[in-house]
């Protein structure tokens, strides 16, 4: 990516204050009205009930940077987004942007159901600050980015929400803007569409700086040069877009739902890890020697036919990531100990949860389960998104056909 | 490169905030025209009358009253033109103020998902708003020059008066309209007192009765700033003698002034009302 020295975004001291109490909020409004008008000073105190939704904010992007803000919700990600489009105003600090601003926030606002999606590009791209000369343009291009030819001239209102979101999408993307502002567009249409969405931002990123809010960490790793995070409104950690999502994602506290199943021949005791030496373990280093400990409490071995048992890693995301299957087959009852051994494992960074569960019979019937028996946090020293990383064994070798 | 800058300054300069104005109704135009047609043709795409819907209710009004002044059940006399043309020119004049009033608000209402997620400019929408009135005021045009030469009133040059008139009142609605529209969009308040204090008013003022000369009602006509407009039309329709020059001088200045003061209390207090928007 191309970066030039020129600053387009520079954000100084930012703060935005929200009240709790709706009719006050309501009154404080007037207030802050009137004396705008009359040109008396704000105060830049909480009023009572008020809260800093985002404080002290400051960050430069150049052209060609993409930042990323994260944060849980509620910790102001869309707040700022609003006062770097100028939607409302900063209480505290200064904004100043160089250029033509696009943001993809909403995608087809302007839309009206009854009118046909060809007449709706129109409106949208109005809405955008498109000339009817340019859109005429682009018209095609834009009917044949949404791949909606068929249906261009039916009413929106027959469309379905992923028609609908492609079609505003297809005139967002023609914008050409020096600043642009991405507030969880990706996450719209099918993985083919999210695709090309993504393909087009790529392409956008290189002549513009690109503020990207987003939950999901994996576009945020792949497209974010840094990112920061936000926590209750102010900026916990501004880096490398790697340090801070591990940041973010230690600071997750999922409380799953623990399932447990216990049954008359078998059930899960308890589980943890723990190094080479056997010494417990909290958390992991990408690619450590470890081993996963469980224990067993086996009530009737007689019953148990082909049993089976099956952890299943678990990312923050609730994406599985790795399934172990583990043949059981006991002589006697009473605690059983199991070690896996993992060698080389090299984990994504982020809190996994390991799910686990025994079947049993020909048919694998479920017998006994026990959610989040273990969960611990891996951290990695390489950017990625990935659930897994895997170290193949390369070997170079010079080839003597050329080209072909 | 155009540079943006957003402060938490609120201290504005009135020339800066001027040519922001200026800029946003010359960079809305495009914006504004679209939305108008947009909401043209959505109209009546779910209407069997379709735009017929214009007409209907200024003829509702003015025949309810000509009706009732045929039976003598309301004594209204000494109006200067037929009492049918009088009532209709009157009812059809109020209610072009009476939307010009009402549309600066509901068209930011029902914009409002659009204003706080886009940055577009708000000017657009007022602008919008005018057009939505022009086209309003060609429909009952056409309603209204038909039924006049069919009672007896033929278009002339003095008719251009009445344009000016006709622009007058809607120049008292927008700017009455624009002047509620902070406390109006907050507040859910306005939007449910306009349509109760509205027909009120227009009992109050001169619009199907001939202007008093004695009596509350006189005391009122003149701190009205519809009836000056609103008599001016009428009287250059109607073809009688217009006395109220000095109030339509008067009030021209003031809603002039009104009306840019209106420009810039929207332009500032539009982020805090977006802010409390709820979308």
């Amino acid at each position: 990516m191309e970066k030039s020295e020129e600053v387009l975004i520079r954000v100084e001291g930012v703060s935005k204050r929200f009240c709790k109490s709706l009719k006050r909020s309501l009154a404080y409004g007037m207030m802050d009205i009137t004396k705008s008008v009359l040109g008396i000073p704000l105060s830049k105190q909480l009023r009572k009930q008020e809260f800093w939704a985002v404080k002290d904010v400051s960050f430069e992007l150049r052209r060609g940077e993409c930042m990323g803000i994260i944060g849980h919700n509620g910790a102001g990600k869309s707040t700022l987004l609003k006062m770097i489009n100028g939607l409302i105003k900063p209480d505290e600090g200064r904004i100043e942007l160089k250029g033509k601003i696009g943001a993809l926030i909403e995608l087809g606002a302007g839309f009206s159901p009854v009118l046909t999606g060809r007449e709706n590009i129109y409106n949208n791209g109005a809405v955008l600050g498109f000339s009817k000369a340019e859109i005429d343009k682009k018209l095609n291009e834009i009917i044949a980015f949404s791949e909606l030819e068929e249906f261009i001239d039916m009413p929106v209102q027959n469309y379905s929400s992923g028609m609908k979101v492609r079609l505003g999408f297809a005139i967002a993307a023609q914008l050409e803007p020096d600043v642009l502002i991405l507030d969880e567009v990706l996450a719209v249409g099918d993985a083919t569409f999210r695709m090309k969405c993504f393909n087009r931002i790529s392409e956008m990123l290189k002549n513009t700086a690109v503020i990207f809010v987003s939950h999901s960490m994996a576009q945020v790793a792949r497209i974010c040069d840094r990112v920061i995070l936000l926590k209750k409104g102010e900026m916990i950690s501004a880096k490398s877009s790697n340090l801070a999502i591990t940041d973010y994602l230690s600071s997750i506290k999922l409380s799953i739902d623990t399932r447990s199943q216990e049954s008359s021949m078998i059930s899960i005791l308890k589980g943890y890890l723990a190094d080479e030496s056997g010494n417990e373990l909290r958390d992991i280093v990408s690619g450590q020697t470890f081993q996963c400990v469980i224990h067993f409490d086996v009530k009737n071995f007689q019953e148990l036919d082909r049993a089976r048992f099956m952890a299943v890693f678990v990312d923050y995301e609730l994406n599985s990531a790795i399934q172990v299957d583990q043949d059981l087959a006991f002589d006697s009852n009473g605690i059983f100990e199991l070690k896996l051994n993992f060698e080389d494992l090299c984990l994504k960074s982020g809190k996994f949860y390991i799910n686990t569960v025994i079947l049993n019979g020909a048919r694998g019937e479920f017998i006994a389960a026990k959610d989040n028996l273990i969960n611990f946090t891996c951290t990695h020293k390489k950017d990625g998104y990935a659930p897994v990383f895997v170290n193949p064994i390369a070997s170079w070798s010079k080839s003597i056909e050329v080209g072909n | 490169m155009k540079t943006t800058i957003y402060t938490s300054d609120n201290k504005y300069s009135l020339k800066k905030i001027a040519v922001e104005i200026w800029e946003g109704f010359l960079e809305g135009q495009g914006l504004a025209y679209q939305l108008f047609k947009r909401d043209l043709k959505a109209s009546y795409q779910k209407s069997l009358l379709g735009v017929l819907w214009l007409f209907i209710p200024p003829f509702f009004t003015a025949g309810i009253w000509i009706f009732l002044n045929d039976q003598g059940i309301v004594a209204i006399q000494d109006t200067p033109m037929r009492y049918a043309a009088f009532a209709l020119c009157g009812s059809i004049l109020w209610s072009l103020f009476a939307e010009a009033m009402n549309k600066p608000m509901v068209r930011f209402q029902t914009a409002m998902s659009m204003l706080s997620k886009l940055n577009f400019p708000r000017e657009a929408l007022i602008l919008n708003a005018f057009y939505e009135q022009l086209f309003s005021l060609f429909l009952k045009l056409l309603v209204l020059i038909p039924v006049l030469m069919f009672l007896g009133y033929y278009p002339n040059w003095t008719w251009v008066w009445g344009l000016l008139g006709i622009l007058g009142l809607i120049l008292v609605g927008f700017t009455f309209g624009l002047l509620i529209c902070p406390l109006g969009l907050l507040y859910m308040d306005i939007g449910k007192a306009l349509p109760l204090v509205l027909p009120f008013a227009m009992y109050l003022s001169p619009v199907i009765y001939p202007l008093r000369s004695d009596g509350v009602l006189l005391k009122l006509q003149n701190y009205n700033p519809v009836t000056p407009f609103l008599e001016l039309a009428r009287s250059s329709f109607g073809e009688y003698d217009f006395v109220m020059w000095d109030a339509v001088g008067i009030w021209t200045i003031v809603l002039l002034f009104g009306f840019g003061l209106s420009l810039v209390i929207m332009k500032i207090s539009m982020p805090v009302i977006v802010e409390r928007s709820g979308f």
